[in-house]
C-alpha cells in the first residue's frame, strides 16, 4: 500500500484509546482496589518501596493514565468503512441524479451508434446484412460497443442505452473510489469521487450513448488493476492489459489514456524497490496491450485515428476556453493536489506514520502525480494540435479520470489537517457542481434544434428518395416509419457514386457528383462536419442549380452551428 | 515580527484557489456558449400524418377571399392543414405553378384591402400575387402580408432602398434593420416574393446605375440574402427584377445577377407604352434572350400595364399571347394605379372587356396551397 495522508493502521506502541479523550489531569482519578490493593485490606502495613519511587516522595492521590499519541483512531473500522460507502453512495446518487435530468431526443452521434449497432446485432444474431454506411461513423471497433447499443435501444430505445451508459458511468466511479481509497485512503477517496462526480464530462457521458462510456470504465478498471497488482509480482500488471486493450478497441480515443496508464505502472510499484521490477510492470502492460490489439488490425485502427475524425474544426482560443471551462478548476485543483503529494506525503494529523510502508521518494511522488494528471492535458492538447473542437467534451473524461485521485488529494489538502478550512473545501466543490450543472444542461439545450430539423426531413421524406446527409444518424433512427437507413447517405462517409459518362467517383467526390446531377432528393448540411466536406457540398449545391435551401436552423444561442436543408426543385 | 509574513504567505496561498475559482467562475460566465446540441423530445416525436402529406402546405385563414366565377376559391376549396409545428413553410412548389400567377399592384394594400374587392369584380378573378412597394428602413408591415395571405394572395415586397446605398447596404450599415425584418419574416411563416432594388439597370431610381455600380448591387442583394437565410428566412421567393432593356440597351443585365443561388425568379418591368414596342416579342423578347445567356430560372413579369390609346386593347391581348407562348413565365402583376399615367383595367371598357375575357381562362390564378 502506498502511504497516505491517513494512516489506515493504529501506529505501533500507541495504545488505542477507544474511550475518548483523556481525562482532564486536574480531576482526581479514582483508585481502585487492583490499583492498591494493600491499602484496601491492611491499612497498618507499611506499603512496600515503589519500584518507580525509591525516595519515597509523597504521591498525588491519582495517576495519569498513559494517552495515546492521537486522539483519534486512523486505523479502518466498521464505522469507518460504512460511513465511507454511505458517502460514496451519496455521490453515486448525486451523480445518478445529474446525469437523468438530462432528457432530450439523441444525439446524431448517439442515434448513429444505435442504428448502427441494431444492424449489427441483426447481423451477429440473424446473419442479416449491414445496410447503413453509419458503422463508419463509431470511432471504435463495430463489434464491440454498437451490437451493446443497439440491444439497449432494442429494449427501450434512447432511454436504454443513456441507462447502460449511466451504468457504466457508475461503475466508473465506484473504481475511482476504490483505487483512489486503495493509493490514498477513504477521505481522499470521497473527495476524489465527489470532484469527479459533477463534472460536465461525467455528467453527460454517464447519459449519452456513445462508446466513450464504455471505454471510460475499460479504463478505469485497467486503472485499477495496475494499482491493486502494485504490490505484487511484475507480472500481474498483465492483468490490466485486457481492459485497457478492450478500451482502445471500444473507442479509438481512449489510445489517449494509454501512456498515462504505463507511467501508473511505472510510478506504484513497490515503493523502495529496485527499479528494474517497475521498469518491467509499464513494459509488461504496454507490450501485453499493444499486442491484444494486434487481431482484427485493431492496433493499425488504434494509431490512426485521430480526434478530427468525423468531427467539428475548433480554433486554439475556442478548444482552449472550452478545455479551461469545462475542466479547468478540477485540473487545478489536480496540479495542485500533485504538487502538495510530491512535497509532502501526507498531512501531520498524527505523529507516528505506519511503519510496514516504506517512505516513497519525492521523486516516485512527483511521478504518479504527473502520471495521473497529465491526461488532463494530453486531451485538449491532441484537440489543439489536430485543430478539433467536435468530441472534446467526450474525450476531457479520460483526463478527469485519471486526475480524480488527485484531485481528491487537492481538496483533502485544501480542508487542511483535522478539518481546519472545511470551508474552501466546500467552496471548491460547490462551484464545480455549479459549473458542471451548468455546463452539462447547456449541452443539451444550444446548437441547432434538432427537433425542429426532423420535423422538415419528415415532411419531405418519400420512399423512393435518397438523401445525403451530414447530421448522421437522426433521420434513420427517428424517421424509420417513413424512410429506410440505406436512403440516407452519410455525407462524412461520402458517397459512391457512377455518373451519367459511368465514372464512378467516391468520398466527397462522389457526394459533388450526385448532387451536381440532382440525383439526392433531398440534401442536409451540419455546419459542425468537417470543413472540406462542408465547403465541397455548399459549393456543388450553389452551382448545380437544382437544389432550393428550404430550412435552415441556427443555434438560439449564437453559437455557430447549423442545420441547412436543401431540397430539390 | 517574524510570523506575520508567514501568516501572510499562507493566507496568500489559502486565498489562491478560492480566487481561481471565482476567476474560472466569472470566465464561464463571460465567455462564448457551449456549443452544445439542443433537443426536444415532442418536436422529434412522429408528426400527424396528414402533416406529412402536405408539404408546404400553408393556412390561411377562411372568410375573407371572395373568389369570383372561374376562380379556385382559395378561402374554402381545401381545408386550412396546419404544418407541424417548427416547420418553415416551403415555398419549392410556388416557384414552378402548373398554372400562372395573376397579380396585382392596388391603391391602398396592405395597409387596406379595401381595393381588391373592385378590382376582384371588375376583372372577374381574383388576383393571387399582390405587390406592395416598401422603404428602406421603413418596418416591415407584419400584418399587412398577412393580410394578403388571408386574401389568398402571395405577398410581393418591392423593396426600395431610397437611402441608404447599396454599398452601404452590402457593407453592413444596416444589418440590424434587415435582421429584424428577416425574423419577422422568418416567424410569419408565409410565403412572401421579395424584390430588392428593381429596376436597377435603368437611371431613374436612387439605387439605379447612375448612382451604384453592379458590384455593389451584387453584394447588397447577396449580403441582405444571407442574413435572411442566418435568420432561417427560407419562405421568401426571392425575385430578381430589372427593368426591360428597351430603354437601356447599352446596359448588361449579367453583371447585375447575384447568382442562382439567390434567386428564385427573374423579374422584368416592362410596360406598353404608344412610343414604345408594340409586340410581346419586341417588349420582352431582348431582355429575356439576354438573361437566358446567365441564367435558367422562371421568368416573372414584375410589373407591366398598357398605356391608354388606340393599342390598348391590342398590349392586353400581346400581353397574354406572349404568357401563353411562353412556359417559362410564371405570371405577372398588373400595375392597376395611377402614376404618371392611369394605368388601370377598368378606365377603359373595350380594355377591360378583353383583359377580362383572357384572364378568364383557367390558367390564369391558382390556390396557393395548391399550386
Amino acid at each position: 500500500m502506498m502511504n497516505s495522508d491517513l494512516s489506515p493502521k493504529n501506529p505501533a506502541g500507541t495504545p488505542k484509546n477507544p474511550a475518548g479523550p483523556a481525562p482532564e489531569p486536574d480531576v482526581p482519578a479514582p483508585r481502585t482496589a487492583a490499583e492498591d490493593p494493600k491499602s484496601a485490606t491492611d491499612p497498618a502495613t507499611p506499603a512496600p518501596v515503589p519500584v518507580d519511587n525509591p525516595d519515597r516522595v509523597e504521591l498525588a492521590p491519582y495517576t495519569i493514565p498513559q494517552v495515546p499519541a492521537i486522539g483519534w483512531d486512523p486505523g479502518t473500522s466498521p464505522r469507518r468503512r460504512w460511513i465511507a460507502r454511505g458517502l460514496l453512495g451519496a455521490v453515486l446518487a448525486v451523480q445518478a441524479a445529474l446525469s437523468l435530468r438530462l432528457l432530450a431526443a439523441a444525439h446524431p452521434d448517439e442515434a448513429a451508434a444505435m442504428v448502427a449497432g441494431r444492424q449489427q446485432l441483426a447481423h451477429l444474431l440473424h446473419g442479416t446484412p449491414v445496410t447503413t454506411d453509419l458503422v463508419d461513423r463509431i470511432n471504435g471497433s463495430p463489434w464491440l460497443y454498437p451490437p451493446l447499443a443497439g440491444a439497449a435501444a432494442d429494449a427501450n430505445g434512447i432511454w436504454g442505452t443513456r441507462l447502460l451508459s449511466l451504468g457504466f458511468a457508475l461503475l466508473t466511479t465506484v473504481l475511482v473510489y476504490s483505487l483512489t481509497r486503495r493509493l490514498f485512503n477513504e477521505r481522499v477517496a470521497i473527495c476524489a469521487i465527489a470532484v469527479y462526480a459533477v463534472l460536465q464530462s461525467t455528467v453527460v457521458v454517464g447519459f449519452y450513448a456513445a462508446p466513450e462510456a464504455l471505454a471510460v470504465l475499460l479504463v478505469a478498471l485497467a486503472a485499477w488493476a495496475v494499482v491493486f497488482t502494485s504490490r505484487r509480482h511484475p507480472a500481474l500488471v498483465l492483468t490490466a492489459a485486457p481492459a485497457l486493450a478492450l478500451a482502445c478497441a471500444v473507442a479509438y480515443s481512449a489510445a489517449l489514456a494509454v501512456p498515462a496508464l504505463v507511467a501508473l505502472a511505472l510510478a506504484t510499484a513497490r515503493p523502495g524497490g529496485r527499479p528494474g521490477p517497475a521498469a518491467l510492470r509499464a513494459l509488461l502492460l504496454a507490450a501485453g496491450t499493444v499486442v491484444l490489439l494486434l487481431p482484427y488490425g485493431t492496433l493499425g485502427e488504434v494509431a490512426g485515428w485521430s480526434p478530427s475524425h468525423g468531427n467539428a474544426p475548433g480554433s486554439a482560443g475556442a478548444i482552449l476556453l472550452s478545455t479551461l471551462q469545462w475542466g479547468g478548476l478540477f485540473t487545478v485543483l489536480a496540479v495542485a493536489g500533485t504538487i502538495a503529494y510530491a512535497r509532502r506525503e501526507q498531512m501531520t494529523e498524527h505523529d507516528a506514520p505506519e511503519k510496514d510502508a516504506a517512505p516513497t521518494s519525492r521523486a516516485r511522488r512527483a511521478l504518479l502525480g504527473t502520471a495521473l494528471t497529465a491526461t488532463a492535458l494530453l486531451v485538449p492538447a491532441a484537440h489543439l494540435w489536430t485543430g478539433t473542437s467536435g468530441a472534446l467534451f467526450r474525450h476531457l473524461g479520460y483526463g478527469m479520470l485519471l486526475a480524480a485521485p488527485l484531485a481528491g488529494v487537492g481538496l483533502t489538502r485544501l480542508v487542511g489537517a483535522h478539518f481546519r478550512h472545511p470551508q474552501l473545501g466546500i467552496l471548491v466543490w460547490v462551484a464545480l457542481l455549479a459549473l458542471g450543472l451548468e455546463q452539462s444542461a447547456l449541452r443539451y439545450q444550444n446548437g441547432p434544434d434538432s427537433g425542429r430539423l426532423l420535423a422538415v426531413l419528415r415532411v419531405h421524406t418519400e420512399p423512393q428518395g435518397h438523401y445525403l446527409t451530414e447530421v448522421d444518424g437522426l433521420a434513420e433512427y427517428y424517421l424509420g416509419a417513413v424512410s429506410k437507413p440505406e436512403q440516407w447517405v452519410s455525407a462524412r462517409a461520402g458517397t459512391d457514386y457512377r455518373d451519367g459518362a459511368g465514372v464512378q467517383h467516391h468520398g466527397d467526390d462522389g457526394s459533388t457528383a450526385a448532387i451536381r446531377d440532382g440525383w439526392f432528393t433531398m440534401v442536409v448540411l451540419d455546419s459542425t462536419a468537417p470543413r472540406a466536406t462542408d465547403r465541397a457540398l455548399s459549393d456543388a449545391l450553389a452551382g448545380s442549380g437544382h437544389y432550393r435551401l428550404v430550412a435552415q436552423f441556427t443555434s438560439p444561442t449564437g453559437d455557430s452551428s447549423t442545420y441547412k436543408v436543401y431540397l430539390k426543385h | 515580527m517574524t510570523a506575520h509574513p508567514r501568516r501572510a504567505g499562507r493566507l496568500r496561498r489559502r486565498l489562491a484557489l478560492p480566487l481561481l475559482t471565482a476567476g474560472l467562475l466569472l470566465t464561464t460566465a463571460c465567455g462564448p456558449e457551449d456549443p452544445g446540441f439542443a433537443m426536444q423530445e415532442g418536436l422529434a416525436a412522429p408528426a400527424p400524418a396528414t402533416a406529412a402529406a402536405t408539404p408546404g402546405a400553408a393556412a390561411p385563414s377562411a372568410g375573407t377571399a371572395t373568389p369570383s366565377a372561374g376562380a379556385p376559391a382559395p378561402s374554402t376549396a381545401a381545408k386550412p392543414k396546419a404544418l407541424p409545428a417548427g416547420v418553415p413553410y416551403d415555398v419549392t412548389p410556388l416557384l414552378q405553378p402548373k398554372n400562372k400567377y395573376l397579380g396585382a399592384a392596388l391603391p391602398g394594400v396592405p395597409a387596406t384591402m379595401d381595393a381588391l374587392p373592385a378590382y376582384t369584380g371588375t376583372v372577374g378573378k381574383q388576383p393571387n400575387v399582390l405587390e406592395f412597394y416598401a422603404h428602406w428602413k421603413g418596418g416591415f408591415d407584419t400584418a399587412g402580408v398577412r393580410r394578403i395571405h388571408e386574401a389568398g394572395a402571395l405577398p410581393f415586397m418591392a423593396w426600395e432602398p431610397h437611402d441608404p446605398s447599396l454599398a452601404a447596404i452590402a457593407a453592413g450599415d444596416t444589418d440590424d434593420y434587415v435582421r429584424g425584418v428577416a425574423k419577422a419574416v422568418a416567424k410569419l411563416n408565409l410565403p412572401i416574393a421579395i424584390s430588392i432594388a428593381h429596376e436597377m439597370n435603368g437611371d431613374w431610381y436612387p439605387w439605379g446605375r447612375q448612382a451604384a455600380s453592379p458590384q455593389d448591387f451584387v453584394a447588397a442583394w447577396r449580403h441582405v440574402h444571407d442574413l435572411f437565410d442566418q435568420a432561417g428566412a427560407t419562405n421568401v421567393i426571392w425575385v430578381w427584377s430589372p427593368n426591360i432593356t428597351v430603354p437601356a440597351p447599352n446596359t448588361r443585365l449579367a453583371p447585375y445577377y447575384p447568382g442562382d443561388t439567390y434567386v428564385d425568379w427573374a423579374g422584368m418591368t416592362g410596360y406598353f407604352t404608344n412610343d414604345g414596342p408594340k409586340t410581346f416579342e419586341a417588349l420582352y423578347g431582348p431582355t429575356m434572350a439576354e438573361i437566358r445567356t446567365f441564367c435558367k430560372k422562371p421568368f416573372f413579369i414584375s410589373e407591366t400595364a398598357a398605356e391608354q390609346g388606340r393599342h390598348q386593347q391590342a398590349f392586353v391581348d400581346q400581353l397574354f399571347s406572349g404568357m401563353e407562348a411562353h412556359d417559362d413565365i410564371v405570371g405577372f402583376i398588373w400595375f392597376n394605379m395611377i402614376k404618371r399615367a392611369d394605368w388601370r383595367v377598368e378606365t377603359v371598357p373595350d380594355t377591360l372587356a378583353a383583359f377580362k375575357q383572357r384572364v378568364s381562362a383557367p390558367r390564369y390564378g391558382f390556390d396557393l396551397r395548391n399550386p
